[in-house]
């Protein structure tokens, strides 16, 4: 396996697990925090600057109390309110626009996106599309496809591309400010660890898929 | 206690007992970077030898042990002339890797290895992580102009945009100069903290280290004869005229920096580091010290010179206090100099040019210019020890084409002797609806002079009336 398909494969599960954690709690949560370093380390997880703050989220995983877990997210992410409010949302992040249909016009651009990837939210998605579970699954998707092409020796750009668009138009601009808030009203150390993985890695990935981009030799 | 780890490939000169920290020699540990013995966590310090390192493998060793890579100095084993040399140099590195505060996402900078190793060159392996600056939104006073930073960056990736400052991590080259030209120290870089700095000099000397060497952290070549401790640090471009005199205070005999010609650098701020080290011996001489302790390392191995230096003297604003300690210890009190680069100055007003509006006291970042209303006069006043010479209070001044204010890098002991001192006044008519200030008199008089004759109503209403009470 080249290296560029292993890097591939560790971000489509690094955004699988922080999208799991952003999501309801689910029975197996836990299992995936014991197995998830194993496999993350088989894929090159300690070759990546990362590494600290995914290893910690993963710790704080296995020993989750998912009756905890759902109490403070619904008080984070749903309650919409109070002292611990904090919407996973990239409308409510986003720079206050006076236009008030700037969050039904992002959702629209993301839904359009969504579409020309060939995806589309069904009417059982209680999720919008500019909710943080929906953009990371949709980068842990993409990634996969990627992983695909790298092995059907099969040029990568297009999905690269759409990772592109994703992180730097959307990921990297809403999520380091949503997590740094997230840390704060946070009462649960997994939340928090999650928070600073989740930043951590949006961070960490559009840097390097800058690098690649720089660098044409480490394209597949 | 802290663990150093060296490379035991060449010959390593025996360090002796009594080090004060824990010694541990790894075989092919640059090439093949494996840390069967070290536990999780902790402070450590590797030794190594960086023609043969594999840096981004030595950097995933250590995350697998819990420890991150931009906390762990590299001390470079080929740099060290002798085992005496060496017992220093690491003592101040193990003080150095104490002191580590701790790195956050947005301080970690990928770069392509500069050199790849056999396993990286076939398997296109992983990035470096480089500690890179952060800026601190919060303390950044680019709000009120402030584009210090902007203007000093190499490498233009500091952008002031609609009264922020955007750092672009793509083009930054992590060099550090932001840092140390921040007069409000809001930008960091956990690889290079004024705490750590101070802790790795303070070891150093505590240990009988006599001279100190900064040195770029990516130098190819450091040529550095018996008795010189190197300092890394990003770039020696970022070390001031200040840094270079902080480890005389700390009780250093000789201080020197590295121009990035010397050591291979790419990045090239000889210049840079020749200001500095300029700037240092301008200001020993002018406190009477022997300014060919900058630079050199004086063949008669002199005493180092008493001071009594007060701590934080490698943070923003430090500048003033290393010359101010410098000064005590020579008992001196008058005298001065003008400077080229360092952080300190004063500021000029020509009276007759100034219109008192105050804009340079409200941009001024360190507070070192101040204007108050007492009464019917308004007052600026200046603390030229306080001024950092950014520059500021010239750039915002809405007179500046007239002359009205200059700033002059360089310092007098005796004005800062003096303290803060009146630099303009200016009589100020009240409002007669309210009772508010309405506009400095010259400010008034350069008004009517642009209106012309024949608008006496108008005058009359300016000069009566303050900005809100006017539509009345």
């Amino acid at each position: 396996v080249s290296w560029a398909a292993r890097l591939t494969v560790f971000r489509q599960t690094v955004y699988r697990a922080l999208a799991a954690g952003f999501d309801r709690p689910h029975e197996r949560l836990r299992a995936d925090g014991r197995s998830g370093i194993d496999v993350l380390a088989d894929l090159g997880l300690y070759e990546h600057s990362v590494a600290p703050w995914i290893v910690e989220y993963l710790h704080q995983l296995r020993s989750a109390d998912l009756m905890e877990m759902e109490e403070c997210r619904m008080a984070m992410f749903e309650v919409g309110s109070g002292t611990h409010a904090c919407p996973p949302l990239e409308s409510a992040w986003r720079a206050r626009s006076s236009d008030p249909n700037a969050a039904a016009i992002l959702q629209a651009e993301l839904e359009g996106f969504y579409r020309r990837i060939g995806l589309s939210l069904t009417r059982q998605d209680t999720y919008t599309p500019d909710h943080v579970v929906v953009q990371l699954e949709v980068m842990s998707l993409l990634c996969g496809r990627e992983a695909t092409q790298h092995t059907t020796a099969v040029r990568a750009a297009p999905s690269r591309d759409h990772q592109l668009w994703l992180l730097k138009e959307h990921l990297s601009i809403w999520i380091p400010a949503f997590t740094r808030h997230l840390e704060r009203v946070a009462d649960l150390p997994l939340y928090v660890a999650l928070a600073r993985a989740a930043r951590a890695f949006v961070i960490y990935d559009r840097d390097l898929l800058d690098l690649l981009e720089a660098d044409p030799s480490h394209h597949p | 206690m802290t663990r150093v780890i060296l490379c035991a490939d060449h010959t390593t000169p025996d360090l002796g007992p009594g080090l004060g920290f824990e010694v541990e020699f790894v075989p092919r540990l640059c090439t093949t970077p494996r840390l069967f013995g070290v536990g999780r966590g902790g402070p450590l310090v590797v030794g190594v030898h960086p023609s043969e390192l594999d840096l981004p493998m030595l950097q995933a060793e250590l995350r697998r042990h819990g420890l991150d890579p931009l906390g762990v100095p590299l001390v470079d084993l080929t740099a060290a002339a002798d085992a005496a040399t060496l017992r220093v140099t690491l003592a101040g590195a193990t003080a150095r890797a104490r002191a580590f505060p701790g790195s956050q996402p947005e301080h970690i900078k990928l770069l392509r290895p500069r050199r790849l190793s056999r396993r990286a060159f076939l398997a296109l392996g992983s990035p470096v992580a480089v500690a890179a600056p952060w800026l601190d939104h919060d303390r950044c006073v680019a709000g009120r102009g402030c584009r210090t930073c902007v203007d000093a960056c190499p490498a233009g990736a500091l952008r002031w945009v609609g009264g922020a400052v955007d750092h672009d991590k793509g083009a930054c080259v992590a060099c550090g100069i932001c840092v140390t030209t921040c007069p409000v120290g809001a930008i960091e870089n956990p690889a290079v903290t004024p705490t750590a700095l101070e802790a790795q000099v303070r070891a150093i000397v505590a240990t009988g280290g006599r001279a100190v060497a900064f040195v770029c952290r990516d130098a190819e070549r450091v040529d550095l004869e018996p008795g010189w401790i190197p300092v890394a640090v990003p770039c020696t471009g970022m070390v001031t005229a200040g840094w270079l005199l902080a480890p005389l205070v700390i009780g250093v005999a000789a201080v020197t920096a590295l121009p990035c010609e010397a050591t291979g650098c790419p990045l090239s701020n000889g210049a840079r580091v020749a200001t500095a080290l300029n700037d240092a011996r301008a200001i020993l001489k002018a406190l009477g010290l022997p300014s060919e302790r900058i630079g050199t390392r004086p063949a008669d191995d002199p005493e180092p010179l008493s001071c009594t230096g007060p701590e934080g003297l490698f943070g923003a604003g430090s500048d003033q206090r290393v010359i101010a300690a410098l000064a005590e210890a020579a008992s001196v009190t008058s005298g001065g100099a003008s400077l080229a680069g360092a952080a300190v100055g004063s500021v000029a007003i020509r009276a007759d040019a100034c219109t008192a509006c105050a804009r340079c006291a409200q941009s001024c970042p360190v507070g070192a210019l101040q204007a108050r209303q007492e009464g019917v006069t308004i007052v600026i006043d200046f603390d030229p020890a306080s001024c950092v010479a950014c520059g500021q209070c010239e750039r915002t001044c809405p007179e500046l084409g007239a002359g009205a204010i200059e700033v002059a890098r360089g310092f007098q002991l005796e004005d800062w002797n003096a303290g803060r001192r009146r630099l303009r006044e200016d009589q100020t008519p009240m409002c007669v609806m309210c009772g508010a200030p309405v506009a400095p008199g010259a400010m008034l008089r350069r008004i009517v002079e642009a209106l012309g004759p024949g608008q006496d109503a108008l005058v009359s209403l300016l000069s009566s009336r303050c900005t809100r009470c006017r539509g009345r």
